[in-house]
C-alpha cells in the first residue's frame, strides 16, 4: 500500500498540497480528477518520492519513502509522465529497455521489453527512432517502458503504477486500449493511479474517483456517488447532467451549455433535464 | 493484427543487437586506428623515423631489445619530444571529447561543449590567475601544490563555470538550447574579461606563457606537465563510463531517471566534478581547444547511437584520434613553423557547429 498522511507540499512560496490523506492499495484503479492546478501532478510527485513532502509522510508498505533505496523503490512503482521529450536518437526498444535499469541485468531483458511494447500496442515501433514518433506513439512507448519496469518475476511483491494524464496525447482507440491494459494489470494485483481529465473515462475504468481542488482532496469514492452535478459545479464551475451510461452501470456526465454566458445559444436542442 | 505486427517487429533486424555489435567493432577499429596514427605521428617531423625503428625505440625504452641499435639523437627526439606530445594530444583529445559527451548527457542537449558553454574559459581563467598571480598573491598555494597548481586551478575555474551554467540554464530538469548557449556566451564573456584583465597586468615573461591560451597549443608538452595533467584526466576517463547507465536514464529527463532508481543528485555532482576535472587539466596543459567535445560525440551518435556505455569509451578513442591527426597537421602544414592546434579544430569544428545549428533550426522556439 502506498499511503500519504497529512501531506503538505510547498514550492517557491506556493502551496501545492495541503493536508492530503491518500492511499492506493493493490488491485485497485484510482482516478484522480480535478481542474488544472488542483495539485494532481504534485500528488503523483510526492507518492513517487520525486518530491519529499514538507510535512506529513508518504509510505510504501509502512516504510517512509526516504528510507527506501531508490533502486528498490523503482522495482515497486513506476511513473508515466505527461510527456517525455528526448533529444537523442534512441530507438523505441532502447527506451523500453530503460525500464530494466533498476533490475539485475538478464538475458531476458530484451524479450521483456518487446513484450511490453506489444502490450502497449507499440511493437511495430520497436526499431523506430523515438524523437521521430508522434506524441501518441511516444506515450505508448513510455507506457511500455513503465510496464517493463514493473515486470519482476523473482519477487512476488505488490507493485504500483502512477499515470499522469496517460490519455492526453492518445486518440480515442488508444485511450481505451491503454486503460484496458492498465485495468487488466490491476486485475492481476497491480495498484494503479491515473490522473484523468475525462470524467466519463474515469467513471468507466476506475474503482474509485478522487476529486482534487486547490491542493486538497475534496472527496473520493465510488464513481456513482462522486460524480453528481452539485460536485461538478462546485469543482469545475460547469453545469452538467449526469445520466446512466447507455451500456454500462456507470454514471455518464454531459456538460450543458450555460444560457447566461451565451455559449451554445445557436443550438436549437432544448434542455431536457435540470 | 497486433500479433502479426508483433511478429514482423521481431523478425526485423535487431536495432539493439545491431547497434551494440556495431559499437563494439567501432571501438576496436578506433583503437587500431589510434595506434596507427600514433606510430605515424611519432615518425613524422623534421627528423623522419620509420615505423619499425619507432617500435624498436619504444621497446628499448621499456627494457625490451637493445637501445644501442639507435642513435642517441633519434631516441631523444622520439622519447623526449614526440612521445610526451603524442600522449598529451591523446589525453587532451579524450578529455575534451568525453567531457563533451558527458555534458551533453547531463544537459540533455546535444549542443553542449566545454568550449561553448564556458567550462574551458572558466578553466583558462583559473589557470591564468595562477600564472600571473602565482608568484605573488597565490604564492602559498603554488608552493603547496607544486606541479599540480596549474591543473587544479583550472579545475576550480572549470567547476565554477559548470555550476554557474547549470544554475543559469536549467529549468525544471530540462535545459533549453537557447538558454544554455546564452549562459555560455555570458560565462565566456565574463571569464574572457577576467583573463584579459590578468593579461593586462602580466609581465613580459608571463605574457609569453599566456599567448598559447588564446588558440590552444600542444607546443608546451613535456614529461613534467604530462605527469601533472595525466591523473586529473585519467580519473574522469575511468570513472565516467561507470556512470554510463545512469547517464542513459538522464536522457529521458531528471524525474524519469529518478523514477528509474537513479540517485539523480549524486550523479549530477559526480558528472559535473569529473568533467570539470578533465577539462581543467586539459586546458591547463594545452589552452582552449574548441569543438572536439562537440564534434566527436556527434559523429559517434550518428554511427552507433546515444548509449553512453559505448559513447564514452568511443569518444575517448575518437577524441584522441582526431586531436592526434589535428596535431599532425598543425606540425606539418607549415613546417618548420607550427600552426596552433586550436586553429585547426576551430576551422573544422566551426562549420560543423553551423551545420548542426542549421539542421536544428526551428526546433528552438
Amino acid at each position: 500500500m502506498i499511503e500519504a498522511l497529512r501531506v503538505a507540499l510547498r514550492r517557491g512560496g506556493k502551496k501545492l498540497l495541503a493536508g492530503v490523506d491518500f492511499h492506493l492499495g493493490p488491485g485497485e484503479l484510482v482516478a484522480v480528477v480535478g481542474p488544472n492546478g488542483a495539485g494532481k501532478t504534485s500528488l503523483i510527485r510526492i507518492l513517487s518520492g520525486e518530491y519529499p513532502p514538507d510535512s506529513g509522510t508518504v509510505q510504501l508498505d509502512g516504510v517512509p519513502l526516504d528510507r527506501w533505496s531508490p533502486r528498490l523503490l523503482a522495482r515497486r512503482r513506476a511513473v508515466l509522465p505527461q510527456e517525455t521529450s528526448l533529444d537523442f536518437p534512441l530507438s523505441a526498444l532502447e527506451v523500453a529497455l530503460m525500464g530494466r535499469m533498476p533490475h539485475v541485468r538478464s538475458s531476458r531483458d530484451r524479450q521483456l521489453a518487446l513484450d511490453a511494447l506489444h502490450q502497449a500496442d507499440a511493437a511495430h515501433l520497436a526499431h523506430r527512432i523515438y524523437p521521430t514518433l508522434s506524441g501518441g506513439e511516444r506515450q505508448r512507448v513510455q507506457l511500455a517502458r513503465v510496464l517493463c519496469q514493473l515486470r519482476d518475476d523473482s519477487a512476488p511483491a505488490q507493485r504500483y503504477l502512477l499515470l499522469d494524464e496517460p490519455t492526453a496525447a492518445l486518440d480515442l482507440a488508444h485511450q481505451y486500449t491503454l486503460l484496458r491494459t492498465v485495468r487488466r494489470l490491476v486485475g492481476d494485483g497491480l495498484g494503479g493511479l491515473a490522473i484523468l481529465h475525462d470524467l466519463n473515462l474515469a467513471a468507466q475504468f476506475a474503482d474509485r474517483i478522487v476529486v482534487m481542488a486547490g491542493g486538497q482532496i475534496v472527496t473520493g469514492g465510488d464513481p456513482r456517488t462522486v460524480l453528481v452535478p452539485e460536485l461538478i459545479r462546485e469543482v469545475y464551475a460547469v453545469d452538467c447532467v449526469v445520466t446512466r451510461h447507455p451500456c454500462l452501470a456507470v454514471p455518464h456526465v454531459i456538460p450543458v451549455p450555460d444560457a447566461r454566458m451565451g455559449v451554445g445559444a445557436h443550438t436549437t436542442v432544448p434542455r431536457t433535464h435540470d | 493484427m497486433n500479433a502479426r505486427v508483433f511478429a514482423a517487429a521481431v523478425a526485423e533486424p535487431e536495432t539493439q543487437g545491431d547497434r551494440s555489435r556495431r559499437a563494439r567493432w567501432t571501438l576496436l577499429a578506433l583503437a587500431a586506428g589510434l595506434l596507427a596514427v600514433a606510430v605515424l605521428s611519432l615518425g613524422q617531423g623534421a627528423l623522419p623515423v620509420p615505423p619499425d625503428r619507432i617500435v624498436g625505440i619504444l621497446a628499448s625504452a621499456v627494457g625490451l631489445g637493445d637501445a644501442a641499435r639507435f642513435n642517441h639523437f633519434e631516441m631523444h627526439v622520439v622519447l623526449h619530444l614526440r612521445l610526451p606530445r603524442l600522449l598529451l594530444a591523446m589525453l587532451v583529445g579524450s578529455a575534451l571529447a568525453v567531457s563533451g559527451a558527458a555534458l551533453q548527457g547531463l544537459f540533455r542537449n546535444p549542443l553542449a561543449d566545454p568550449g561553448l558553454v564556458g567550462v574551458s574559459a572558466g578553466a583558462a581563467l583559473g589557470a591564468v590567475t595562477v600564472i600571473v598571480l602565482g608568484a605573488t598573491w597565490l604564492h602559498g598555494m603554488t608552493a603547496w601544490l607544486g606541479i599540480y597548481t596549474l591543473p587544479i586551478a583550472a579545475f576550480i575555474g572549470g567547476l565554477a563555470a559548470t555550476l554557474l551554467v547549470y544554475r543559469l540554464a536549467q529549468q525544471g530538469g530540462y535545459t533549453p538550447v537557447a538558454t544554455l548557449l546564452l549562459a555560455g556566451i555570458a560565462i565566456n564573456a565574463v571569464a574572457g574579461a577576467g583573463t584579459g584583465l590578468l593579461t593586462f597586468i602580466a609581465d613580459d615573461q608571463q605574457l609569453r606563457s599566456l599567448t598559447f591560451w588564446t588558440m590552444g597549443s600542444l607546443g608546451g608538452a613535456s614529461w613534467s606537465n604530462l605527469a601533472a595533467a595525466a591523473p586529473l584526466i585519467l580519473l574522469p576517463m575511468l570513472a565516467l563510463p561507470v556512470l554510463a547507465m545512469a547517464m542513459n536514464a538522464f536522457l529521458l529527463g531528471e524525474s524519469v531517471a529518478q523514477h528509474l532508481g537513479v540517485r539523480v543528485e549524486h550523479i549530477k555532482i559526480l558528472v559535473v566534478t569529473l568533467t570539470a576535472m578533465a577539462v581543467g587539466a586539459a586546458v591547463a596543459v594545452s589552452g582552449i581547444i574548441g569543438f572536439v567535445g562537440l564534434v566527436v560525440p556527434h559523429l559517434l551518435r550518428l554511427w552507433m547511437g546515444p548509449d553512453h556505455r559505448y559513447l564514452l569509451p568511443g569518444s575517448a578513442l575518437l577524441g584522441a584520434f582526431l586531436l592526434l591527426l589535428a596535431d599532425l597537421l598543425a606540425r606539418n602544414v607549415v613546417a618548420p613553423a607550427e600552426l596552433p592546434i586550436g586553429l585547426i579544430t576551430a576551422l573544422v569544428g566551426g562549420p560543423f557547429f553551423l551545420a548542426l545549428l542549421l539542421r536544428r533550426r526551428g526546433m528552438y522556439s
